[in-house]
């Protein structure tokens, strides 16, 4: 059992994660926003994080990056989830050190696959 | 299954949303704001559709959304100007994508032709190639041919420096690799000299051996360190793969619609609701629990000296019962704005159509009302826009040769009034043309003659069923319906029109809208063995009948005297057009407005008195009755039938008509 | 997970519908003025004793009024008058049998219930051709042997159907 955290403003999505999330065993707490993700990143220390890319107020990229700044977000495995394609954004990904690029839809067993493999 | 259903239908209602604020954003954008914000906000909108759409498998609505997002995201880069030749396409686009949400939703109509010729128009702008599908495929890395079955596949794992800031972790990757097949693990490369060497930087390759390891496993496994590490050797997918989760929708053709789970037609609806409300439910039922209680360790006592307590508590839980009705209701009144903010869109599609400079100005959007009253309250606002439009808003030389401003306006409102909400759609045209208005009516046969008649009954007449033809009106305000199809409306929904018109000034149109449909303010009436329910608020008063003030006249109407007037009373029996006499001793009547034939006494046996009903259909188990707008059940448990007064009068009407016609016929 | 709970859900309701097999049914058999009639034991929800309803205006005579089923509103239909049977008055001895079909609900006017029949599907046989026309043919969708007894099952689609509405 993993705490995991889950990130979209979209509240189907962000329902649809934290789900499969959850019936995979995992304490998972959501956030709304970057804004949000970070407080939530302090909070409650997430094992895992798992964050759309678009958002209100703070981008999934953007908060990435500040999290990486914090001791706290350093070593935590932080994916993106997303229906972007665009080269440049996946640069921009990798050059904030975000961990992996993964695609909407999302397969649950694979979502919970990769929180075992990267934790 | 159940779960992935419910998340459909939460995610079409955000679509509702979505689509709304997306018609929010663009409308602004076309009065010239063209702020950063807004064009972000558009775009995300757009965006979360298309997630939502692919989550699901709405190939259609995703490949829209995409190239629409497409689109979007050239504005937001400034590759694009928002400018008059855009706005249109997007404009547009919006109305498409809420035709494919809903063809998603219900499998309602979807025009193909339009999506095609939008998309295309999409595409123009960004200069897209028409590419067949936009679904997102998943990311392969590495370019070697599918493995022959059961041949050993070796993989090379090269970290990129960014790998451990990447927060990977070397042996936790080999763990789970050793769980899909790993076999045998070499690993090559030098350690920097101790000064070069950086602790973030991980310097080697790995070099991993699987055996009888499915490939699409490893294509899994390792796509997510696709960011900072280079991976040769994982057998691609045969075919351009889609992710998994809907692979049967997947396969098919990318114009080929899709009814989004092969549901069908039914939909749940859903609401989004301020907390607050629910919380404050969720503290009323506690109380009432607890005063629950309380009456109940009241009964157990020894009975001396209870009754003030008791009386206490029913008191008590009398008043939480009300509050709790209140707040269940709170929690179904949305803003009007979800019908309002379509209505600057149908104003810039019309104005196009009729040649006409209009704006609209908006007021009282946050105005709450029951969800059920804002969706039935469209079409008729709709319907009353154009009717302004064409009839009301001159074209612009006339306005101008009328000394006004080139451009008409239209005032919409929204404000509360009591218990109910009034909407007030005002224009500054050229008003109604009360000559032609008559000239119509008796050329139409619905009036007799225009004596006595005055500016307001005038006015009035072009809500009588027949006024407007489709010969007569433009085929805008057309497709054969007038405002009398507005009225009628309105009134199904307990609701009233009224009409004011200045010539050469302009025309105000107000509808006044009982705040729900679920619950009613009624007069509860016996008339002889049945109880009935009149809405309250066409109710004026209740008369005494006695000989003083009843005429009976030798056709057999009756008639009574009420300061000065004489009004008709009919029986129930009459109205229903049933042979046994339904009513009643004759005593006593109610006096009530049916505001399209003025007010009208029934004969009552007794007043029961004013009572909330909850209102139930009859349509659901049975069918529609005309003059019966639902019904209702009494404390009793008995249905009581709520009396649609003017609809009956209308049907009693027509029946006359009918028979005189057929008398006419037969002589 | 939940995906897998529905295949067993509807092989369950199947199970119930039809105990013994798929060549059997089940029906619900009441009389009306003396003759057995029935209806499928699935479209049946309740059955309660005639009690007073509300009538509707302008309505066709065999549409006794409606009633109040736990909160929603149900339409009851005096299945003697559909079956071309007298209709005295109805009292406390009449029955109603509360059927549902396509997610529409309606109660029929019985004179009393009397069984569920268990049949071979082989034994449901076509409404033979009434040369003098009537309306209980139009009524029935097909007949039953039950023993020696012949039973027309009732045909909920036409009885339901409302009519035109004016």
């Amino acid at each position: 059992m993993k705490r995991v955290l889950a990130v979209d403003d979209t509240r189907s999505m962000l329902g649809m994660l934290v789900e499969c999330l959850e019936d995979g065993g995992h304490t998972v707490f959501s956030a709304n926003d970057g804004v949000e993700a970070l407080s939530a990143l302090s909070e409650h220390r997430p094992e895992i994080v798992i964050t759309d890319l678009n958002m209100p107020n703070m981008t999934g990229l953007e908060f990435i990056e500040a999290a990486r700044q914090r001791p706290e977000g350093q070593l935590v495995p932080m994916l993106l989830l997303t229906t972007e394609t665009a080269q440049e954004l996946k640069d921009e990904a990798r050059r904030i050190h975000a961990t992996g690029w993964l695609c909407k839809p999302f397969d649950p067993d694979q979502i919970l696959g990769l929180v075992d493999q990267l934790t | 299954m159940d779960q992935d259903e419910d998340y459909k239908d939460l995610f079409f209602t955000e679509c509702d949303e979505l689509l709304a604020e997306l018609q929010d954003h663009l409308t602004l954008m076309s009065s010239g704001e063209h702020g950063r914000d807004i064009v972000d906000a558009t775009f995300r909108a757009v965006h979360s559709v298309k997630g939502g759409a692919a989550a699901f498998g709405l190939d259609a609505l995703t490949g829209f959304a995409h190239r629409f997002e497409a689109v979007m995201d050239a504005c937001r880069a400034g590759r694009l100007d928002v400018d008059d030749t855009t706005l249109p396409i997007l404009f547009r686009a919006s109305d498409m994508m809420q035709e494919l949400v809903e063809h998603s939703r219900s499998d309602a109509p979807l025009r193909d032709d339009v999506l095609q010729q939008i998309t295309r128009s999409l595409d123009g702008l960004v200069g897209m190639d028409p590419e067949p599908s936009a679904v997102v495929a998943a990311d392969t890395t590495g370019q070697t041919p599918p493995a022959a079955g059961g041949e050993p596949i070796v993989v090379t794992f090269r970290p990129e420096p960014n790998f451990l800031a990447s927060a990977h972790d070397p042996l936790r990757m080999l763990r789970g690799a050793s769980r899909i097949g790993l076999m045998e693990v070499r690993v090559t490369g030098d350690l920097p000299p101790l000064e070069d060497l950086d602790p973030m930087v991980c310097p080697w390759t790995w070099h991993l051996t699987f055996a009888l390891a499915e490939p699409s496993v490893l294509r899994d496994f390792f796509s997510i360190y696709d960011l900072s590490a280079r991976i040769d050797g994982v057998p691609t997918a045969d075919a351009p793969a889609t992710l998994p989760l809907r692979t049967s929708q997947a396969s098919e053709g990318p114009r080929v619609p899709t009814t989004g789970g092969g549901t069908g037609g039914g939909y749940v609806k859903s609401l989004r609701v301020p907390l607050d409300r629910i919380d404050r439910l969720v503290n009323l039922v506690g109380e009432i629990v607890i005063t629950q209680a309380a009456v109940a360790q009241v009964l157990s006592q020894p009975r001396h000296g209870v009754e003030d307590t008791l009386a206490h508590s029913i008191e008590a839980l009398s008043r939480q019962v009300r509050e709790m009705q209140d707040s269940v209701m709170a929690i179904r009144a949305q803003p009007i704005k979800s019908a309002f903010s379509r209505m600057p869109r149908i104003v810039r599609d019309l104005s196009a159509t009729l040649k006409r400079e209009v704006r609209i100005e908006v007021s009282g959007e946050e105005t709450e009302v029951d969800t059920s009253v804002i969706e039935e309250l469209i079409e008729p606002l709709t319907h009353m826009i154009r009717n302004a439009m064409d009839h009301g808003i001159e074209p612009p030389d006339e306005r101008l040769a009328a000394g006004k401003a080139r451009d008409g306006l239209l005032r919409l409102t929204a404000q509360h009034r009591g218990e109910r909400v009034l909407i007030t759609l005002e224009d500054d045209g050229r008003g109604l043309n009360r000559d032609k208005i008559v000239d119509v009516a008796l050329q139409r046969g619905l009036i007799p003659s225009a004596d006595g008649l005055t500016a307001e009954d005038i006015d009035n007449l072009i809500f009588l069923p027949g006024f407007s033809t489709a010969s007569e009106v433009s085929n805008v305000s057309g497709r054969g319906v007038g405002m009398d199809v507005v009225r009628r409306k309105i009134q199904a929904l307990g609701g009233r029109c009224l009409i004011h018109s200045t010539p050469g000034q302009g025309t105000r149109f107000q509808v006044a809208l009982p705040l729900t449909l679920a619950v009613l303010e009624g007069m509860i009436v016996e008339v002889g063995q049945e109880r009935y329910v009149v809405p309250l608020s066409t109710v004026i008063e209740a008369v005494q009948l006695r000989d003083g003030n009843v005429e009976r006249l030798h056709n057999g109407q009756i008639l009574v005297a009420r300061r000065g007037e004489y009004l008709p009373v009919y029986s129930l029996a009459d109205l229903f057009g049933s042979r046994e006499q339904t009513s009643a001793r004759g005593e006593m009547a109610i006096v009530v407005d049916t505001e399209t034939d003025g007010q009208i006494a029934l004969f009552v046996d007794a007043l029961i008195g004013q009572r909330q009903v909850v209102l139930k259909g009859l349509e659901e188990n049975y069918r529609a009755i005309a003059g019966v707008s639902g019904a209702t059940i009494l404390g009793d448990g008995r249905v009581a039938l709520i009396l649609d007064i003017p609809s009956l009068i209308e049907r009693r009407k027509l029946m006359f008509k009918h028979q005189s016609k057929h008398r006419q016929e037969t002589a | 997970m939940s995906s897998n709970a529905a295949p067993l859900e509807e092989a369950d309701t199947h199970h119930l519908t039809s105990p013994e097999g798929d060549d059997t049914c089940q029906f619900l058999s009441f009389v009306v003025d003396g003759r057995p009639y029935g209806v499928r034991i699935q479209d049946v929800r309740e059955i309660r004793q005639w009690m007073r309803t509300t009538s509707l205006p302008n309505q066709p005579p065999h549409n006794l009024g409606v009633l109040n089923l736990r909160g929603s509103i149900v339409s009851i239909q005096d299945l003697r008058i559909r079956l071309g049977a007298p209709a005295p008055a109805p009292d406390d001895t009449n029955v109603i049998v509360i059927v549902q079909t396509d997610g529409r609900r309606v109660g029929l006017l019985v004179d009393a219930v009397s069984d569920i029949l268990t049949l071979q599907r082989a034994d449901i046989q076509p409404v033979p051709p009434n040369r003098g026309g009537g309306d209980e043919r139009a009524m029935l969708t097909s007949i039953i042997m039950s023993g020696e007894v012949m039973v027309g099952i009732v045909d909920l689609d036409r009885v339901m159907d409302p009519g035109l509405s004016e």
